[in-house]
């Protein structure tokens, strides 16, 4: 599949990124498409990664998606995206080897939060070095406050009364 | 800069100020109001108002660190501190930030310097003083008394409720000590209370007057029943038809302030763009650094009131830093208030003039109102101005509830356990307040966003993360243990020309520190905590370390406090000349002619968020003034 | 910056000849109390029914209130309160006669697109995105009585001739009603079942109890003025001044979103206004599929839940209201905070591709 990069609004690659953030989130596919974030997210993708590292990540994303089970697919993303292969504290490791750069990771933090963290991804253990919030919009869509039965601090008011009663 | 003679100069747009401008020019009076903050933050109405605040918003929405200052502008010819500066005193380099840190301890608390001052990110907690906390040093030879009581504050803390707009419920005010006159007969607040939490009942279920008998070390054992009420707040909800009150008006005859008994159902004052916005809060959860509508009170919503009944008695000057008094070498009256006024945020450009007025009245805040005090080489027989800064010293404590409670919702706390507010412990230790906190493990550990970030890290993702995250954050609880802190001459506010800002004012240099007194009360709340735990099946995540900004070991234990935003004492009122700044009407020692406004009277702070004790003491300056002006 | 010039293409379609087909035989005079009854389920019915043709248009707002289209969103949702308002009121007079509301059954609903209920006007209101169709639909729905000829007894041709024959109605039976009840005359009802501010914010006026005459005078004066403005001016029944702004009519109101500007003192209600500016970008709006049906999204199982979501939510808050006027007034809290769930999941819905360039969107269907 060839994977265009310079156009996102119709670009190919963005039904292989909803699709694997579904899988990364644990959301719908329709759930994400209604934060309204999906194009934003996939812009913000290419402004903060280098397209060569995105290309790879979407391209073993889709081998990965072309499985279809989920009982497939989960432990295909641990493999590829989460686990840490021994080679990855070496300098100039290729891109793929050490686990796309925490790109999976990332991705999953962007739906939740709106924050793209970067950091130097060294595995598991690694702390985000620097973390900003994309855009208003995008801290008012975050999954992170559905996911806690709530609303985002500051929007989308519930109005009065509402937290006396379960959500 | 008009040659008018104005009745009162005051500097500073926060409630202090707001109230007495309002106060003064009801009654006829002509002011000046000097605010340090920009011309556009001072939009009282329309769509500058609106446009302020979605300015406002979007500048929160989109702040990595939700701090209290998180929406507002860091002026950089005003300054405000910033909690985030915060961090062990060893580590701070006095060139960045604002507060420069002698320590030894890190002081943690910010307010915030601009039109509406720090209301605009105050939780809202509205509550009175306790008794006993007027009289710390004849009940138990701690502190100092204040020179008037509780029920000579009484009458302005009703003013100061109706002012501010209070939702509450007396009937639940459960509170030690208090005799039957703490509220008058038949006293209402102006709204019906906040609805409490589902979260607070959950909690209440097996809290509420739970018996508590526990091992404190050195063969003592506290015996306790714990107590907890809904709390009162400065919030719009809906108007109790009982209310009585419409207004506070000057008695000319009487020569004092007295409320006015209302003719009709209390009417909630909503946004400053639209009325219609803001009656009643909409459970926006984020009071604490912004109410998105405005139901929540802050300072321009007086500040409004005043102008639009007196649009020519009341003149506000912003971008207007007061930077000096000046006092008559002879009389010591003051003659003016000099201050730089600066062209826009981006410029450091200024021109210099100088405010006159009959009054003058300081109301900008405890750090600035000391900081302008001691540039100026005022109300210095005492030697007190800038000391005794205090603050509550919060201890915070959290765990894992056995069952879902939905946190991150509603206002920040509309319960407390008031029940340690006042006891015979106050010899020994401080009292406390513990609010029930409805927001989660935000405060101590950022959460839920970093729930989300440590959960991701740790490998995980899809359902499995999506369930744990549900899971861990609908079952966040989170105590606050605020203790009062006691009044030392050293924990204190100075100023050296080392330390300036980029217009050439000083900067405030803190010295602050905890005394056992403090630490012991730390250790108490720990097993108290502990033991409200065990009884509701929490687990304990508390955690303090080294690195955390105000960290120490006592008895074997490490503690954290956090500061609680609640800045008072230095310059406090008092009786006697030698030992305070002012007098009980707030007029200083020293000079007949100047009042200060503001927490930093406060000689005591007691267990309870100082704003409505401010607001209280503002309208009896307020009323002194008067006497003053009309002779 | 365009406002209405007289040959504005839109502006026409506001002087009708329009004709439509008669109402049913039975819509005459309100000869009984069970006669007036009837007609004031119709009137509950008839507030209800712009409702959801405006929350349409207010959620096809891009970012909402704080979008491009903010000052339209404010003026929209106030006319939405306002219509909240007038159901609940019109339940207070039926409660105040002894009727009881009925509210929460599918026969309620009406189906979009649908014509005006009370008017021989033949023109229809669907669910629609905000754009200058929809919003001169609204102006022809809410259009004041003077500038139509004098309507047939069973044919209305205003909202406001069709409160005029109940407020009639209700003075005349009232006064038959005393002959035999002096005490009350028509007001017979249980006076626990009105709803009052006590449980209600957000907007939209005075929730007045409804214990007699005057009372219903005062409610109905209280929605005709809001809806039409009175007697041919601008201002309504609260003439509230602060700063430039007045309190307006609906249909005014609308104008402004229309016409791109504010109405000011001195404006006359046959001219356009001439106050400040109204920014409206009439782009900023989500494609939403006109008259959108759960069936519509039958082959978009993942859509389809979604939008039953939100039936379910707005059937409940037919449910809440129902309730809260049958004896309950204090269900009438959860109305906000329904109010509030449906605005965060339309634009939701509004996000949805549903192909030809559309998005999916709230059909406003009873769903238990």
């Amino acid at each position: 599949m060839v994977i265009n990069l310079t156009q996102p609004m119709s670009d190919p690659g963005l039904p292989v990124f909803r699709a694997i953030s579904s899988h990364l989130t644990g959301y719908s596919e329709v759930d994400l498409e209604g934060t309204g974030m999906l194009t934003d997210y996939f812009t913000t993708l290419m402004k903060e990664q280098d397209h060569e590292g995105i290309r790879l990540f979407l391209l073993k994303a889709e081998e990965i998606l072309r499985l279809h089970l989920s009982d497939a697919i989960e432990p295909a993303i641990i493999r590829h995206f989460i686990e840490l292969p021994a080679t990855a504290s070496r300098p100039n490791t290729p891109f793929d080897e050490i686990s796309y750069q925490g790109l999976a990771q990332r991705i999953t933090i962007l739906w939740y939060t709106g924050v793209w963290t970067t950091m130097n991804w060294l595995g598991k253990k690694s702390q985000p070095d620097r973390t900003a919030v994309i855009s208003a919009r995008a801290y008012q869509q975050g999954l992170i406050w559905l996911t806690a039965q709530t609303h985002p601090a500051g929007a989308k008011q519930p109005g009065y009364g509402s937290w006396s009663r379960k959500p | 800069m008009k040659d008018t003679e104005y009745d009162a100069v005051i500097v500073g747009s926060g409630v202090a100020g707001a109230i007495v401008a309002k106060t003064l020019t009801d009654d006829g009076k002509k002011v000046l109001l000097l605010d340090a903050g920009l011309e556009s933050g001072m939009a009282l109405e329309d769509d500058r108002a609106y446009q302020m605040q979605m300015s406002y918003l979007d500048r929160f929405y989109k702040a990595a660190a939700k701090a209290p200052n998180s929406p507002f502008p860091n002026l950089k010819n005003a300054p405000s501190s910033d909690v985030g500066e915060a961090m062990p005193v060893e580590m701070m380099d006095p060139n960045t930030g604002y507060f420069v840190q002698k320590g030894p301890l890190a002081f943690g608390s910010d307010n915030w310097v601009g039109p509406g001052g720090t209301t605009q990110h105050w939780l809202g907690t509205a509550l009175r003083m306790l008794p006993n906390d007027f009289q710390m040093q004849s009940m138990y030879s701690r502190a100092v008394d204040w020179p008037f009581k509780y029920l000579d504050l009484r009458p302005y803390y009703e003013m100061a409720e109706y002012e501010i707009g209070v939702a509450g419920e007396v009937k639940d005010q459960q509170l030690p000590n208090i005799g039957p006159d703490y509220f008058s007969d038949g006293y209402v607040f102006p709204m019906e209370k906040i609805p409490q939490s589902y979260l607070d009942y959950r909690m209440l279920a097996k809290t509420q007057d739970l018996p508590i008998d526990i091992d404190v070390g050195n063969g003592q054992r506290l015996k306790h029943t714990i107590r907890c009420c809904s709390t009162p707040q400065g919030r719009n909800s809906f108007p109790n038809k009982n209310y009585k009150f419409k207004g506070v008006t000057w008695d000319r005859q009487a020569r004092k302030l007295t409320l006015i008994a209302a003719d009709s159902t209390y009417q909630p004052v909503g946004s400053l763009w639209d009325d219609d916005i803001g009656q009643r809060c909409e459970g926006n959860a984020s009071c604490v650094p912004i109410c998105p509508v405005q139901a929540k009170y802050n300072a321009l919503k007086t500040i409004k009131r005043a102008k639009v009944r007196h649009p020519r008695l009341l003149d506000i000057q912003s971008q207007s830093v007061a930077y000096k008094l000046v006092i008559d070498p002879g009389s010591k009256k003051i003659d003016g208030v000099k201050f730089k006024r600066y062209d826009s945020e981006d410029k450091r450009t200024y021109t210099e003039g100088v405010a006159r007025g009959t009054i003058y009245v300081l109301a900008a805040s405890a750090i600035e109102n000391a900081k302008l005090l001691l540039a100026s080489g005022a109300a210095k027989s005492s030697d007190q101005v800038g000391r005794n800064l205090m603050d509550h010293m919060c201890f915070l404590t959290w765990g894992t509830f056995p069952e879902p409670v939905y946190p991150f919702r509603g206002p920040g706390s509309t319960t407390n356990i008031s029940s340690f507010r006042d006891g015979d412990f106050r010899s020994i230790h401080t009292a406390w307040i513990c609010p029930i906190d409805n927001w989660g493990w935000g405060w101590p550990s950022f959460s839920p966003g970093s729930n989300v970030t440590k959960a991701v890290m740790e490998g995980d993702f899809g359902q499995k993360l999506r369930q744990k995250l549900e899971h861990d954050l609908t079952r966040q609880v989170l105590l606050h243990f605020e203790c009062e802190q006691d009044p030392q001459p050293e924990n204190r506010v100075t100023i050296d020309s080392k330390y300036k800002d980029r217009i050439g004012n000083y900067r405030p240099v803190i010295h602050y520190d905890a005394s056992n007194y403090v630490k012991e009360a730390f250790r108490i709340a720990k097993l108290v905590s502990d033991q409200i735990f065990k009884v509701n099946g929490i687990t304990d995540r508390s955690s303090y370390t080294l690195d955390q900004a105000a960290y120490w070991e006592y008895q074997g234990n490490g503690y954290t406090s956090r500061g609680a935003g609640h800045i008072v004492g230095t310059h406090r009122l008092g009786s006697n000349p030698g030992t305070s700044v002012v007098d009980p009407e707030m007029r200083t020692w020293d000079h007949k002619n100047l009042f200060l406004a503001g927490c930093g009277n406060m000689p005591t702070l007691g267990t309870s968020n100082p704003t409505l004790t401010m607001a209280a003491l503002a309208f009896k300056s307020a009323e002194a003034i008067l006497k003053q002006l009309e002779g | 910056m365009p406002y209405c010039q007289p040959d504005d293409p839109y502006r026409q379609k506001l002087l009708p000849e329009d004709h439509g087909k008669s109402l049913p035989a039975d819509a005459t005079r309100i000869d009984t109390p069970d006669a007036l009854k009837g007609r004031l389920q119709e009137a509950i019915a008839i507030e209800h029914f712009t409702i959801p043709p405006y929350l349409c248009a207010l959620y096809s707002l891009i970012d909402g209130k704080s979008g491009p289209n903010r000052e339209a969103y404010q003026i929209i949702r106030s006319v939405v309160m306002e219509e909240m308002l007038h159901m609940l009121l019109a339940a207070n007079i039926l409660n105040a006669i002894g009727g009881e509301p009925k509210i929460c059954h599918p026969e309620f609903l009406p189906q979009y697109p649908s014509p005006l209920r009370h008017s021989q006007i033949g023109f229809e209101v669907g669910l629609l995105k905000f754009s200058k169709d929809a919003v001169n639909t609204f102006l022809r729905i809410e259009r004041p009585a003077e500038q139509i000829v004098p309507p047939d007894p069973g044919n209305f041709w205003s909202i406001g001739q069709f409160y005029e024959a109940v407020r009639e109605a209700i003075q005349r039976l009232h006064k038959q009603a005393m002959e035999t009840n002096p005490k009350k005359g028509l007001f017979t009802g249980n006076p626990n079942k009105q709803v009052t501010g006590e449980f209600y914010y957000g907007g939209g006026g005075n929730l007045r109890p409804i214990y007699k005459l005057e009372d219903a005078m005062f409610a109905i004066d209280e929605i005709v003025g809001q809806g039409e403005g009175i007697d041919g001016t601008i201002e309504d029944s609260h003439n509230i001044l602060f700063g430039d702004e007045i309190e307006i009519a609906h249909y005014f109101r609308f104008n402004e979103i229309f016409c791109e500007r504010r109405y000011r003192r001195g404006d006359k209600a046959d001219a356009s206004p001439t106050g400040k500016p109204v920014k409206v970008d009439w782009n900023a709006v989500y494609n939403m599929v006109p008259n959108p049906k759960m069936r519509t999204f039958a082959g978009l199982p993942a859509v389809l839940q979604k939008v039953e979501t939100f039936n379910r939510i707005y059937t409940d808050m037919l449910r809440t209201i129902e309730r809260a006027c049958s004896g309950h007034p204090q269900e009438l809290l959860k109305l906000t905070p329904l109010m509030y769930e449906l605005a965060n999941r339309a634009p939701e819905l509004m996000q949805l591709d549903v192909g030809n360039g559309q998005t999916a969107g709230p059909s406003f269907e009873f769903a238990s």
